[in-house]
């Protein structure tokens, strides 16, 4: 009988679905993501940044999420690229050092206000989790770039001979 | 992936065991652990101290155990062994194996093993015994077997209650109604897996969020805590001189912090010799739970001096106060529930204001509670964005109902609207916000809540808005199948099914239920859909409007779905007639999709000859569950229902369907030689053939009811009369349908019909409207007023009855 009584929930439609601009919504979020990798997160707005992803995935403007994602971080790391291939010297690891590390904290920054879709649009399509993405991409392009790589490889050769040759020194002495 | 789907389904060969680490009580000696099996028979569950190997078996055990077999000696009895003695051995107890998956849970207690069935732990107590030498370091559970194969799946291991009155007025209470739905249940369990990662206890000693400091001990080491929870727990008088730091210098770090684990995680462990400061730590800021707690086990201790080790740790775990949903704050923790409710409306210890945009202040709240709920939350307060730094949120495009049962969710751990029939229409917004934040026990306790009040009328709205929530699967598959099953019925009551997006409606087609009266409903169904209209329409008006129009124009963007959507109606099965009809129309002529599928279709009528291979094609094939139309020609024709049931659904002669047990009549008033049942079906004029009246609720009630059979249902559009010999004329009944005999719909209502004036009189009537499309397998003429009669003014006086319309068997 109190099944019965159950029954009588009457669940009333939504009035209405918000509507979001899917462009603007993207705008949005792109211009977070430069303001993210430029460190003025202090004036972002979580809140307005998780919904706008929110509202782009339930709307099924995932795809158009993700891929913007892919094309902004890629054209960031591009970028980062650049600047570190452009430093001399000792500047090389230095650099290339504390862009890994900004890189990072961004990442987990795009991770959070991109929550929803990490855990709904990307395992239901099969795509890389946002933060795997951002490590693929950085290795990618930075590490496995032919200006870097030999570049990475000798400078740490380098200090690793040099260290050797400061232990044998001071073994000598 | 593969990991968890280990955990759905685990199979122990013959005379092995499966030890996991994870399948172990939290407290030695008492615990509880639901699971499902399968089984020829034997399931048997080792518990045990330590973890034992694959080849691990009880027979062979020589340590301490208790040994509980399901389903021993071919599945007949019942058996506990005690370290390899039989000490239950029990037939009869209605704890057998199944080939299909049931669910048991065995909780033990100090020695008492309870056993139950079902899915819910503590709930539906079959068997119980107490061991009188009680051994309490039982921990580990093996999952074991004896010559046969073994499924387990869906194992979990709760904290065991004390409260033993809990089980044993469990006695009475009869089996719990499973649900319709495994895969729902499963998709409940399989959260409540994952929701384990998320909670209060990624709070424990982290200092995001809080807004209290402890100096613990000598070395003055600085933990930090959250007032909101420490002050729910306790008394800590924040209120007085300096409220953010607290000094305990008498105090040792690992005491105090088994005190917060405590607190924050309903679990800690400690040093049997710490115990003693413990109690005093919580004593001294009033933790009355695990005052009691730490006492009950020196007890137990200065009892039986064996039971611990000394310098071992001692495991202390609160009691759940909710048995069913102890994975679920804050019910697993020793927090004051009122306190806490309480402070969500007065502030008390609040840092964050809530703002809903037009709404002004919602509430003062805690962040920490807001994350231990949601890890978008805790990102929203900790990630450095502005809200990090602020003590105001501001939401936008959130209801703001919503949004205030979703909080008084979060403060009490219950979902409001349970039982509020007048708050239904907020469940739907409700999930979507809980899906928004990602706070899994919510959303689950919203489609379970829709599940069981899911009917024809709502499945579209609510198919409306889940579609685009991947975490409601299952909700999403349990409305799609309601919807095939009264296809008729959700397409033709109003047009809210062209709202549903292309993915929910082709499944909803592709559903191997889907139960229709004719193809050419499928048809219209999907050209409404298509041309996403506002008033319901046939394929005829739609053509007439093509032959004004394109199809680019009347169908737009969905022309392309409407084309993939087609090939679902089945055309070969419509009447060769309309196929012709369809032939012709501009429908055809502007679609080519269609003009191929009319074509192939009246190909295959005309020489039954299909291209080869073709046969496989479902197209071709009958639905599972169809309706047979019968339809009313004149007044005691042979195209009834009641008469089909008397050739035995058209294999034999006819026969009387009552005779042959078909069908069942019964009347009001009990049979007589005037009231006789097999009289009302036997299609012969009756002189006086009455249903008399019987009390109901106090009133006078006649009727005359027909039982069509358990298998069969039939959407009723049509019935016929036969008034008896008598001049007791009806002037107000009713016809009503039902499935379970006791609730009754109304088919068609006579007030004050004057049609019948005359002895031995046919009538015949239409049933019209929506109710014309639900299956029912009850039917009852009912007398809702005096008849002309002033000697027997509650007699109902018919002979004769006749039902028509679409017939399922």
């Amino acid at each position: 009988m109190s099944n019965q009584k159950k029954r009588i929930v009457k669940i009333e439609p939504l009035k209405q679905m918000v509507n979001v601009d899917s462009k603007l919504a993207w705008k949005i979020l792109e211009d977070a993501i430069r303001e993210i990798y430029n460190q003025n997160v202090s004036d972002l707005s979580f809140e307005e940044l998780y919904r706008n992803a929110y509202y782009m995935i339930l709307q099924r403007f995932g795809d158009k999420l993700y891929s913007g994602l892919v094309t902004t971080l890629t054209k960031h790391i591009r970028e980062v690229s650049e600047l570190i291939e452009a430093a001399q010297g000792d500047l090389f690891l230095e650099v290339l050092k504390r862009k890994w590390e900004d890189h990072n904290k961004a990442l987990e920054m795009i991770q959070g206000i991109l929550m929803y879709m990490d855990r709904t649009f990307i395992p239901s399509t099969h795509r890389t989790p946002v933060y795997q993405l951002g490590l693929n991409l950085w290795r990618d392009n930075i590490i496995h770039s032919s200006q870097i790589q030999t570049r990475l490889l000798k400078t740490l050769l380098d200090l690793v001979q040099r260290d050797e040759q400061v232990k044998l020194y001071l073994g000598e002495e | 992936m593969d990991r968890k789907k280990q955990k759905k389904f685990l199979i122990v060969p013959p005379f092995k065991c499966t030890w996991r680490k994870e399948l172990r009580f939290k407290e030695a000696g008492r615990g509880c652990v639901a699971f499902e099996a399968s089984a020829h028979n034997d399931v048997t569950l080792v518990f045990r101290e330590r973890v034992g190997s694959q080849h691990y078996h009880y027979r062979t055990d020589n340590t301490p155990n208790y040994t509980i077999i399901l389903g021993s000696h071919r599945n007949r009895r019942l058996k506990i062994e005690v370290n390899g003695k039989t000490v239950v051995d029990e037939t009869g107890v209605g704890l057998c194996c199944s080939l299909t998956f049931q669910s048991y849970w065995i909780s033990i207690y100090d020695g008492l093993i309870s056993i139950g069935k079902g899915r819910y732990p503590f709930q539906n107590l079959v068997f119980q015994w107490l061991d009188s030498n009680p051994n309490c370091s039982v921990q580990y559970i093996g999952l074991s077997s004896w010559d046969k194969h073994v499924g387990y799946r869906n194992v979990n291991v709760l904290p065991s209650t004390s409260n033993h009155i809990l089980l044993w007025n469990q006695m009475d209470n009869g089996e719990l109604e499973c649900d319709e739905d495994e895969d729902i249940a499963d998709g409940f369990i399989d959260g409540l897996e994952s929701e384990d990662v998320w909670g209060l206890k990624c709070f424990l000693e982290n200092w995001d969020l809080s807004d209290v400091l402890f100096i613990v001990g000598d070395e003055e080491k600085a933990v930090p805590a959250h007032k909101v929870i420490m002050g729910a727990s306790g008394n800590f008088c924040f209120g007085s001189s300096n409220p953010d730091v607290i000094q305990l210098p008498g105090v040792t770090y690992p005491v105090f912090h088994a005190f917060l684990q405590y607190i924050y995680t309903g679990q800690a462990q400690v040093l049997e010799e710490q115990l003693g400061a413990l109690r005093d730590l919580s004593l001294q800021f009033e933790v009355m739970p695990l005052i009691k707690q730490c006492e009950e086990i020196t007890d137990r201790f200065k009892l039986n001096k064996k039971l611990f080790d000394s310098g071992r740790k001692v495991e202390i775990s609160h009691p759940c106060s909710l048995p069913q949903r102890c994975t679920v704050f804050p019910f697993e923790l020793p927090i004051d529930l009122q306190r806490l409710k309480q402070w969500l409306s007065t502030g008390e210890f609040s840092d964050v204001e809530i703002h809903i945009d037009g709404h002004g202040l919602v509430a003062r709240s805690h962040k920490v509670i807001l994350s231990l709920w949601s890890a978008a939350f805790t990102k929203m307060f900790t990630n450095g964005m502005c809200e990090s730094n602020s003590s105001k949120i501001c939401l936008r495009d959130t209801s703001f109902d919503a949004f205030i049962e979703m909080l008084q969710f979060m403060y009490s751990g219950e979902l409001g609207v349970q039982d509020a029939t007048d708050k239904g229409s907020l469940l739907l917004q409700i999930l979507l916000l809980a899906d928004q934040f990602g706070v899994t026990p919510l959303l689950q306790g919203c489609c379970k809540t829709i599940l069981e009040c899911l009917s024809e009328d709502t499945v579209c709205s609510i198919l409306q808005v889940i579609s685009s929530i991947p975490s409601c699967k299952s909700l999403e598959e349990a409305c799609e199948r309601k919807f095939s099953k009264h296809f008729d019925y959700c397409t033709t009551v109003n047009t809210d099914f062209v709202f549903l997006d292309e993915t929910s409606f082709s499944d909803i087609l592709q559903c191997p239920n889907l139960t229709v009266t004719s193809e050419e409903r499928i048809l219209d169904a999907i050209l409404l859909w298509g041309m996403e209209a506002s008033d319901l329409l046939g394929w005829e008006a739609v053509d007439t409007i093509l032959k004004t129009s394109t199809p680019d124009l009347l169908f737009g963007e969905r022309l392309l779905s409407v084309n993939m959507l087609l090939p679902l109606v089945r055309f070969p099965l419509m009447p060769i007639t309309l196929l012709k009809k369809l032939e012709k129309s501009s429908l055809s002529i502007q679609i080519p999709v269609l003009e191929e599928l009319v074509m192939e279709a009246i190909k295959y009528s005309v020489s039954k000859m299909t291209q080869p291979g073709s046969n496989q094609n479902v197209r071709f094939q009958h639905r599972q569950s169809t309706f047979k139309e019968f339809q009313y020609i004149c007044d005691g024709d042979n195209n009834g229902v009641l008469y089909f049931a008397g050739t035995s659904y058209g294999k034999h002669q006819w026969v009387n369907p009552v005779l042959s047990k078909k069908i069942t009549v019964t009347a009001s008033s009990p049979a007589s030689r005037f009231t006789d049942p097999k009289a009302l079906v036997s299609r012969t004029y009756q002189g006086t053939s009455f249903a008399g009246p019987r009390i109901e609720d106090g009133k006078n009630c006649s009727w005359w009811m027909v039982d069509i059979g358990e298998d069969h249902q039939l959407m009723c559009n049509y019935y016929t009369l036969r008034q008896d010999g008598s001049s007791a004329f009806m002037r107000s009944w009713a016809l009503q349908g039902s499935l379970d005999e006791k609730n009754w719909t109304n088919l068609r209502v006579h007030e004050n019909d004057q049609t019948i004036c005359k002895p031995g009189q046919y009538v015949s009537w239409p049933v019209n409207g929506p109710t014309a499309l639900f299956p029912f397998r009850f039917f009852r003429v009912v007398l809702l007023g005096p008849t002309t009669s002033d000697s027997g003014p509650w007699n109902l006086c018919i002979c004769f009855l006749e039902l028509y319309g679409y017939f399922h068997m």
